[in-house]
């Protein structure tokens, strides 16, 4: 019997936005207009955790992330940017083998 | 909870509610169901949910102006907040793509001029033209009286640093424009 296992490009996302959320210097992460009409459509339909924050596309044995986060100043951008993407990249190829390459974007630093 | 096959009392006349019910939607009501009292009035209880749920199906919902109004809201947040690529400067971090919203980081190096003693920042215009570097472009103000040659050197210096230290971008240069000078009140 031959078993084929996908991660879905959502289970993905899911694991990339809970990480980032728990960078020091990461306050929030920011849905775009995507993932907040996503967030919408999930509150209207009963599936409040829609719209997560980051998104992700598998493709193979790789995955494409984003993260879009708001920090603080006193955090310094590219050096947060390059935790996200370290933490973020080796918690999903430990937990679905997958190598991801992190697109992080800073949208804003509240002073 | 799991679905159990529960036994339904039958009609005075003995037939299953249900057949009835079945049969008065499927309109193939037997000789019996269509002159029985008890199939009738099963019958006419079908027919009248029929018509009810057939009816509410053809409705066309309105949703309460409140969901409505928070909804569009939220749309109108977000189309906002909605950064464009020419809005976002690139990081040179080593992990990967990586960028900064450039009206963050012009408020950053506007807060930093307004920490100065005798400075405010007016407007700040970031460019990013190759590599990692960029450019500032800062409008200030500021108290009347103080050696305007020493502050917008110090403002340079400022910005410099804080271009590095708190956003991670190098800058190349930075033009500083004095608009306006004011007083202590």
């Amino acid at each position: 019997m031959t078993t084929r296992a996908r991660i879905g490009d959502a289970a993905v996302a899911r694991i990339a936005a809970a990480v980032a959320a728990e960078v020091p210097g990461v306050v929030a992460l920011r849905p775009d207009l995507g993932q907040t009409l996503l967030s919408l459509a999930g509150s209207l339909l009963g599936d409040p955790t829609a719209g997560t924050g980051a998104t992700a596309v598998v493709t193979g044995d790789r995955v494409d992330v984003t993260v879009t986060l708001v920090t603080t100043l006193g955090h310094n951008a590219r050096d947060l940017c390059a935790a996200v993407q370290r933490a973020v990249a080796e918690r999903i190829r430990a937990d679905t083998a997958l190598a991801a390459v992190v697109t992080v974007t800073v949208a804003d630093i509240l002073v | 909870m799991a679905l159990e096959d529960v036994r339904i009392e039958p009609l005075a006349c003995g037939r299953d509610a249900a057949d009835v019910w079945d049969h008065a939607v499927a309109g193939e009501l037997d000789e019996h169901e269509r002159s029985c009292p008890h199939c009738r009035a099963a019958a006419a209880d079908a027919a009248g949910l029929d018509g009810v749920v057939h009816r509410l199906a053809q409705e066309r919902p309105h949703p309460p102006p409140t969901v409505l109004d928070a909804v569009l809201a939220s749309v109108r947040d977000a189309v906002a907040a909605e950064l464009r690529p020419q809005d976002l400067l690139p990081l040179d971090s080593p992990a990967g793509p990586a960028r900064l919203a450039r009206p963050a980081a012009a408020r950053v190096l506007r807060h930093v001029v307004d920490g100065m003693d005798g400075m405010r920042a007016r407007s700040c215009r970031i460019e990013s033209h190759t590599g990692f570097d960029v450019t500032v472009a800062i409008t200030v103000t500021a108290r009347f009286g103080v050696d305007l040659a020493s502050v917008t050197a110090r403002v340079r210096q400022m910005l410099v640093a804080a271009g590095e230290q708190a956003l991670g971008v190098p800058v190349s240069s930075v033009d500083i424009t004095v608009v306006d000078l004011w007083e202590d009140a």
